[in-house]
């Protein structure tokens, strides 16, 4: 059986109401200018095919969010999410830091998600009876 | 205050036998090492186990002899020792246990008080100081900036979500 070796171990995030939900704290970086950087949270979310963070992050680190190339997300009801992609480097402490397209909120949107083009570039587990997430670099 | 902003750390190298030796003399970082290490799919003979809480190991033999109370295997520490397999890529100096901006979210979820007439803002906290708010991002973003954080923690006040209602990401 294969054994992974976790180097990070997370417990879950929690909202104000005492409700936790698996996320992690990123460093969103413009890729041409590191000086332009956010620290946000986001929701690690195993159920979406790729990342979707808010638009208005796009352009609070110096991103022109109408520049992307269109992306629509079709929701679990078929309603859609429009959203761009941008270029931009998503980066963690210990985790090393990621280049991806990331796809932005064309609309204002709830919360940040880490989808399946985020685990793609690490190692995920979750223990949910327990509420914590393991990370580790290597995918 | 100025934000720490963080720096990427690059990966150290795999562990050594020497390294074993280093990590198991300290009882804090022995505990960790073995609560991460996880075998997957998880067998349900190890779900049981919180080294963090309550091992107290100073040599790796006592880390066999713990057996199924942790998650750590004879074989695997086996690997660890030898250098070896999966197991051998951890490195028990980079293990961590606290979110990143951890100080700001234990603050945000404990201070609700402090947020509620936020609801629908985005805000730039650092520490336990709500630096700049408003509903424009990139203006909140700017004024944290001018105020000296250099890498602004930013998020949208939720609104709360009542007993009756879940949530879903997309």
């Amino acid at each position: 059986m294969e054994a992974v070796v976790y180097q990070i171990q997370l417990p879950y995030l929690r909202h104000q109401n005492g409700r936790s939900y698996p996320g992690l704290v990123v460093q969103l970086e413009n890729p041409n200018n590191r000086e332009n950087a956010l620290d946000l949270r986001a929701e690690l979310d195993s159920g979406a095919e790729f990342s979707l963070f808010d638009g208005n992050l796009a352009e609070s680190i110096g991103l022109d969010l109408a520049s992307g190339n269109p992306f629509r997300f079709v929701t679990t009801n078929s309603s859609y999410i429009d959203a761009r992609i941008l270029p931009v480097v998503i980066s963690e402490p210990d985790l090393g830091r990621f280049p991806i397209g990331l796809r932005f909120s064309v609309n204002q949107i709830q919360r940040n998600l880490l989808g399946r083009d985020f685990f793609n570039l690490v190692q995920i587990g979750f223990r949910e009876r327990h509420l914590e997430v393991f990370l580790t670099p290597v995918p | 205050m100025p934000s720490p902003g963080h720096k990427t750390s690059a990966r150290k190298p795999a562990l050594k036998a020497s390294g074993l030796r280093s990590f198991a003399t300290n009882p804090a970082r022995a505990r960790n090492s073995a609560s991460l290490v996880s075998t997957l799919p998880v067998p349900t003979a190890h779900v049981e186990f919180s080294g963090r809480a309550r091992a107290r190991v100073t040599t790796a033999a006592s880390f066999a002899a713990l057996g199924t109370s942790l998650v750590a295997t004879a074989g695997s520490l086996s690997k660890l020792a030898n250098g070896s397999g999966a197991a051998a890529e951890c490195d028990a100096s980079s293990i961590r246990f606290a979110s990143y901006r951890s100080r700001e979210m234990k603050y945000y979820v404990e201070h609700p008080e402090r947020f509620e007439h936020l609801i629908g803002e985005w805000v730039a906290v650092e520490g336990q100081t709500i630096i700049a708010h408003g509903f424009d991002a990139p203006e909140v973003v700017s004024e944290a900036k001018r105020k000296g954080v250099k890498v602004p923690f930013v998020f949208r006040v939720e609104s709360k979500v009542e007993n009756d209602e879940g949530m879903i990401g997309l």
